[in-house]
């Protein structure tokens, strides 16, 4: 399994899903969140049907407008028959998902193996 | 008269045309910066370290309050000042002996505060943009838009 690794951000295949993790997510480091979102963005749109899992574990700072992303994203992943999900969100994170009602639109999970065997083949 | 947004939090954000009151508390920090992106995430920075040492807000506070902050300085960059750079947004925290209060003060010609679209809402939630707002009544005790929406006062209980 390849890893990839950019300043914050790591990358993988976990068979046919691309799981997209962060080494940190301070309020610092929020850009580099944002490019790596949107990048993801590219190669969803890339990609038809592509199969993306993001990890938010060690994201502790995401704004109105890294919400904003992510709705994107999920938007993107279905317009193109894609499958989008998220896991392993902190506690303060997933009160922000739950409060802009976001739990309603997203598939989130507690962590990634959950998430991962939540993937249609 | 005070309106009431359709957004809510923990707090409900209300506006009103006039001025904000005198009666804020001590003014404690006074900051000032150009309307430009790239300077609102390290002021945000050291505003909250400053609140974390004069022991305003606790070090678990820190990224909640700062998303506060974040949000409403960007508002006040992108739809108070428009990003002209040559505008700056003024950021002032006072103390008093119940709470404290941070404002900001852009230059623009305010808002309709009745007319921001909830985030919440079935169609909203599909939105890319405007969730600040909400964002900001869920972590503040009390949230008011003054100046017909260019100066916001959001306050929290000590």
């Amino acid at each position: 399994m390849e890893v990839t690794k950019e300043g914050i951000v790591t990358t993988e295949f976990v068979g046919t899903v691309k799981v997209v993790s962060f080494l940190s997510g301070r309020i610092r480091e929020e850009r580099e969140v944002f490019k790596a979102l949107e990048e993801l963005g590219q190669y969803i749109e890339a990609n038809p049907g592509s199969k993306v899992l993001i990890n938010l574990k060690s994201i502790e700072y995401l704004s109105s407008a890294g919400l904003g992303l992510l709705v994107g994203l999920l938007k993107k992943s279905r317009k193109t028959g894609g499958q989008f999900k998220l896991c392993s969100l902190q506690e303060t994170i997933y009160e922000l998902f739950e409060v802009m009602r976001l739990t309603k639109i997203f598939e989130i999970f507690e962590n990634q193996n959950e998430a991962l065997k939540a993937f249609n083949t | 008269m005070a309106e009431r947004s359709t957004i809510q939090g923990k707090s409900s954000i209300q506006q009103v045309a006039g001025e904000p009151p005198a009666d804020l508390g001590k003014l404690i920090l006074e900051r000032e910066m150009p309307s430009d992106d790239a300077l609102v995430t390290p002021l945000v920075v050291r505003l909250t370290e400053f609140m974390v040492k004069e022991g305003l807000i606790v070090d678990k506070e820190r990224n909640r309050i700062g998303l506060c902050i974040e949000e409403a300085c960007r508002n006040a960059v992108h739809h108070g000042n428009r990003r002209d750079f040559k505008k700056p947004v003024r950021i002032k925290i006072y103390l008093n002996d119940l709470n404290w209060s941070i404002r900001v003060d852009d230059e623009g010609k305010g808002f309709d505060l009745s007319k921001v679209p909830s985030p919440v809402s079935e169609h909203g939630m599909w939105g890319e943009r405007g969730r600040g707002l909400s964002l900001i009544a869920l972590s503040m005790d009390k949230v008011v838009y003054y100046r017909n929406g260019s100066t916001l006062v959001m306050s929290k209980e000590l």
